[in-house]
């Protein structure tokens, strides 16, 4: 257990210091400049732009910006959306995949385009090669591009001087696919299948048991896709048991592997941030209450799946780790990994949207579930996806600036702009989404047929199950307590919903906030100036987060994790 | 074509992203007009 708490550290440590290499990359690459893959790409992207018409400096306001995106979005959903029906006539379908129904192929393409990728169907039977391929992994390209190009937009809005443009969203785009994603997908790809995960366009394999008995095995062109999926935090696998399947997570190393991935560029992005206002303790400030969430996160979680199912305690089993057993809350894990870095995998996994999965979820004790679904309540914020976990964070940095000012009485000021009505409405109208989202829709469906057929489990845990779900689409998560049955129209379409309105009823306010915030003249900073480079800063913003998430959630809470565990606490769960 | 029995239900999955994008629109341009 020592060992695997040290290996914890490890990948967190490495986790920081790529993202001190990256973030500065990054500042680089998105202002311009020329880095070291420039003579190779750079003629690409401007092929690109040749190719689409795309004015390189022709600057967008903040409306033009949104509307370019969302009409990327929607061309692209309707691209995948015709994939998915018409794939029985398409290549690239050795197993012969019928089409995908109509209600599923909606949820599959919202869920991939808003890079939730939240899956409502089982990848090896239901999905060709080219649905893989194309359909999904071109969502997994362009919705992180998505979320770096509307952080890297708020970013230049905080920092700019005069201009009252946010940039170009075509622009920052292709260069997050071609000198972020791709570069680095590329490398981890060769990682992966040099460890095993598979990579290969034949048909299954069919083998024979030691019972003689004839089995099929799935297989399919997986290294290239698990690479984007961790790095681009979008979390769907090509198999249904996601990354607890060998063929995408072979082995410890993998496991912390795809770990790394998830984090590097959140983490990252908060460094670039620091270098793009000229002054990095302000990216560190912000940085560090990502990583103090996510640190708290992860050994709550480890310690609750260490500590065990109490049930099993009483019936006299042993859970204590030993030689020959990792100990703990076993069930739903895999014994390679076991419940720490199961632990770590879970606060990882939800502390970004990537919702990907090394265990089942639904089988954690209910403090190590509690843990997925407050960070996923909380808008992912320790790191947060790729891009919106730095947007998030920075319109939670804003209302911080706001409190304070209230009650010190100072005008409240952020990076030298002034943080006025506009600023604030638009801020909390973005956490106010989120919370209308989750709580909306899973009152609705804990009331409506269609929502009650969903859960497995009776009482609070089926409650939590319905939680979960609209927890982790509104954050564009994607795990789920998979007891949950969700491949029925009524789940198809309502999560279908609430993915595209978490995703862009969120990202729209904040895009307003950075017009706003765009033409405002800097204040040099004065006397009365609220420091939010310092300690007392992220202290600041941690407390406003949790405080802000409790206030909100911890009703809805109290009716399904703490209830399951007072009830497993004292011996009286529902089965 | 394909999976002919499900085409009433394209047509209310496409209606239903249909309205999806013109809210976002709207929404867009309604925070736009905000002072």
């Amino acid at each position: 257990m020592v060992l695997d708490v040290i290996g914890v550290a490890i990948t967190f440590v490495a986790v920081f210091v790529a993202a001190w290499f990256i973030g500065p990359f990054m500042h680089r690459v998105f202002t311009g400049e020329r880095v070291f893959l420039s003579p190779v790409v750079r003629p690409v992207e401007r092929g690109f732009y040749w190719l689409s018409g795309v004015k390189e400096d022709q600057e967008q306001t903040w409306v033009r910006y949104l509307v370019a995106m969302l009409a990327i979005q929607v061309v692209s959903l309707l691209f995948s959306y015709v994939i998915f029906r018409v794939q029985d006539h398409l290549p690239l379908n050795p197993m012969g995949q019928v089409g995908v129904p109509a209600d599923l192929s909606f949820n599959t393409a919202v869920s991939f385009t808003t890079n939730t990728n939240w899956q409502n169907y089982t990848g090896e039977t239901t999905m060709s090669y080219l649905s893989q391929m194309l359909g999904l992994v071109i969502h997994n390209f362009l919705s992180a591009a998505t979320g770096i190009a509307l952080a890297v937009a708020l970013v230049r809005a905080i920092s700019s001087r005069t201009l009252k443009t946010v940039g170009n969203f075509y622009v920052d785009a292709t260069r997050a696919i071609l000198y972020v994603l791709l570069p680095i997908s590329i490398v981890a790809a060769l990682v992966l299948a040099s460890q095993g995960v598979v990579q290969t366009l034949k048909a299954y394999p069919v083998a024979t048991t030691l019972e003689h008995a004839s089995q099929t095995i799935a297989v399919g062109p997986f290294a290239s896709q698990e690479a984007i999926k961790d790095l681009g935090n979008n979390g769907g696998g090509p198999f249904n048991a996601n990354s607890a399947h060998p063929f995408e997570n072979p082995n410890g190393f993998t496991n912390q592997f795809e770990i790394f991935l998830e984090l590097i560029i959140p983490f990252g992005l908060v460094l670039m941030y620091g270098r793009w206002i000229g002054n990095i303790r302000q990216g560190i400030a912000v940085g560090a209450a990502m990583a103090l969430l996510l640190i708290g996160a992860t050994g709550i979680a480890m310690a609750a799946e260490q500590a065990g199912n109490p049930a099993l305690t009483a019936a006299g089993a042993s859970q204590v780790s030993s030689s020959t057993q990792a100990g703990g809350n076993m069930e739903g894990k895999e014994v390679r990994f076991g419940p720490i870095y199961s632990g770590e995998f879970l606060a990882a996994t939800t502390g970004t949207s990537t919702g990907s999965v090394d265990s089942s979820h639904d089988s954690f004790t209910p403090i190590g579930g509690m843990v997925a679904i407050v960070q996923m309540q909380l808008g992912e914020v320790d790191p947060g996806g790729v891009g919106a976990g730095l947007y998030f964070m920075l319109v939670f940095a804003i209302i911080s600036v706001f409190i304070a000012g209230l009650m010190v009485g100072r005008t409240p000021e952020y990076i030298g702009k002034k943080i006025e009505s506009k600023e604030v409405r638009m801020a909390s109208l973005a956490i106010l989404v989120d919370a209308a989202l989750i709580l909306g829709m899973t009152a609705i469906s804990s009331l409506a047929p269609g929502g009650k057929a969903g859960p497995l489990n009776p009482g609070a845990h089926g409650f939590s199950e319905i939680l979960y779900a609209f927890s982790s689409t509104t954050a564009n998560n994607g795990s789920a307590f998979a007891g949950l049955t969700g491949n029925t129209l009524y789940y198809n379409t309502m999560l279908g919903a609430t993915m595209w309105l978490g995703r862009f009823f969120e990202v729209i306010p904040i895009l307003a906030l950075a017009g706003a915030l765009a033409g405002k003249k800097v204040v040099p900073a004065g006397r009365g100036t609220f420091a939010t480079d310092t300690p007392l800063f992220t202290g600041l913003l941690i407390g406003v987060i949790l405080i802000v998430g409790a206030l909100t959630f911890f009703p809805a809470l109290a009716l399904g994790p703490i209830l399951e565990h007072l009830q497993l606490a004292a011996g009286q769960l529902a089965h | 074509v394909p999976n002919v029995r499900y085409m009433p239900l394209d047509i209310w999955m496409l209606g239903l992203l249909l309205l999806l994008t013109v809210g976002s629109f709207l929404y867009v341009a309604g925070l736009r007009r905000l002072p």
